[in-house]
C-alpha cells in the first residue's frame, strides 16, 4: 500500500525522533490514522506485541519486532 | 542512507527482503508505553531497533541504528538487514537444538520492568492501559526511558555507570571498522589501536563473539556493552576460507578511549 506509506512513516518516525518534533500539536490524530493505515495494510501488527507472540506461536515462525 | 529512509524500505517491504519478512511475524512499535524491559533492551536512544526473536522470548539477534534523518547511517542498511534476517532464520531453523549459543544474547535482570516503573515516567505517564495507541501526550518515547534511567541514578546520589552514561559503543572506538552492509565483517582496522594489537584485518568475518552467532553489527556491540572490563572476548573469526581465534582486548576505559 505505498500510497499510505507517508502518514505511516511520518507518524512512526515520531516516537525516537527529535524532541521538538515529539511535541508539536497533532501528532495523536497522525498517530491514530497511522494505525488504521497500518491495519489496513496488514503487513505489519501495529503496536500489539501480544497478538504478534500469539500469531508467531500459532504459525512457528520467527518474530521480527521493529521499534521506531 | 539516512535512517527514515531505511526504516521506509523496512515498511514497504523492499523488494530485496520482502520473501525473508514473509517469513516472520512482524510487529512494528511506536510506543513505549508499557515496553517489556525485562525482554527489549537496547540503547534506547536509537533512531531504529529491531529484534529477531522465538515465540517463547528467547532472542535470535539484534539490529539497529541510532542515526538521525539526515545523516548517513554508520551500522544499517537494507544488505546487512537482509543477511541478519537471514540469519536469524538460520538460527531459528536450529532451535532449540542451538539454545545455548544464543544464552548470552538474553536479556539481563533489570531493576524496572516497565518503562512507567521509573519514577520520572510514573509520575508523568500513570500506569500503561494496554495493547495499541494510546493518546497523543500519553505516548512514552524510547530516548525518554534513556533519560528516566539517568535521573534514576541522579535522585538516588550513586555514581552513573560508564555503561549507562556511554552504551553501546560503536567497535570503531576500539579500532575496529564494519562494513554497514555486512553482519559484522571488518571493513577497516585503525593503526595502533586494540583492535590491530589484537590481530584483526580486512575482510575478517566475525562469526561469533563470546560464544555468540554474531548476525549485526549491534549483536557486536550488545557483546561488548555488556563485557565486564578490562575483558578479552573471545572472537571466533572467518579468514581467507579458514576459522580462527582472535580476542577482542577492551580496557577498563575502553568506552571513553578512542582507539
Amino acid at each position: 500500500m505505498p500510497a499510505r506509506l507517508p502518514a505511516l512513516l511520518a507518524t512512526a518516525t515520531l516516537l525516537v525522533a527529535a524532541p521538538q518534533l515529539i511535541a508539536q500539536e497533532g501528532r495523536g490524530g497522525l498517530l491514530a490514522a497511522d494505525r488504521a493505515e497500518a491495519a489496513a495494510a496488514g503487513h505489519w501488527i501495529y503496536n500489539d506485541l501480544p497478538k504478534g507472540f500469539a500469531d508467531a506461536q500459532r504459525t512457528g515462525k520467527p518474530m521480527l519486532v521493529v521499534f521506531r | 542512507m539516512d535512517c527514515q529512509s531505511f526504516d521506509e524500505q523496512v515498511v514497504r517491504r523492499d523488494p530485496k527482503v520482502q520473501k525473508l519478512l514473509d517469513q516472520f511475524v512482524c510487529v512494528r512499535i511506536v510506543q513505549a508505553n508499557g515496553m517489556d524491559l525485562t525482554l527489549f533492551q537496547f540503547d534506547y536512544d536509537l533512531t531504529f531497533a529491531a529484534f529477531m526473536l522465538n515465540a517463547d522470548r528467547t532472542i535470535y539477534g539484534r539490529y539497529a541504528s541510532r542515526t538521525g534523518r539526515r545523516q548517513t547511517s554508520q551500522g544499517t542498511g537494507i544488505e546487512s538487514f537482509g543477511k541478519a534476517l537471514t540469519a536469524a532464520l538460520e538460527l531459528h531453523r536450529g532451535y532449540p537444538a542451538n539454545k545455548s549459543s544464543l544464552a548470552g544474547k538474553q536479556p539481563l535482570p533489570v531493576s524496572h520492568k516497565i518503562p512507567e516503573d521509573y519514577p520520572t515516567l510514573a509520575a508523568r505517564f500513570g500506569r500503561p492501559a494496554g495493547a495499541g495507541v494510546v493518546a497523543d501526550r500519553n505516548c512514552i518515547h524510547c530516548h525518554q526511558i534513556s533519560q528516566a534511567q539517568k535521573k534514576d541514578f541522579e535522585g538516588a546520589k550513586r555514581d552513573m555507570p560508564l555503561q549507562l552514561k556511554l552504551p553501546y559503543p560503536m567497535p570503531e572506538i576500539f579500532g575496529l571498522g564494519l562494513d554497514p552492509k555486512e553482519k559484522a565483517k571488518v571493513s577497516r582496522v585503525w593503526d595502533g589501536t586494540s583492535a590491530a594489537r589484537d590481530g584483526f584485518k580486512v575482510g575478517d568475518e566475525i562469526l561469533t563473539l563470546d560464544g555468540q552467532p554474531m548476525i549485526s553489527i549491534a549483536d557486536v556491540q550488545w557483546v561488548t556493552h555488556n563485557a565486564k572490563p578490562p575483558a578479552q572476548l573471545k572472537a571466533e573469526v572467518l579468514r581467507a576460507g579458514k576459522r580462527i581465534t582472535l580476542p577482542i582486548t577492551l580496557a577498563s576505559d575502553w568506552r571513553k578511549a578512542p582507539r
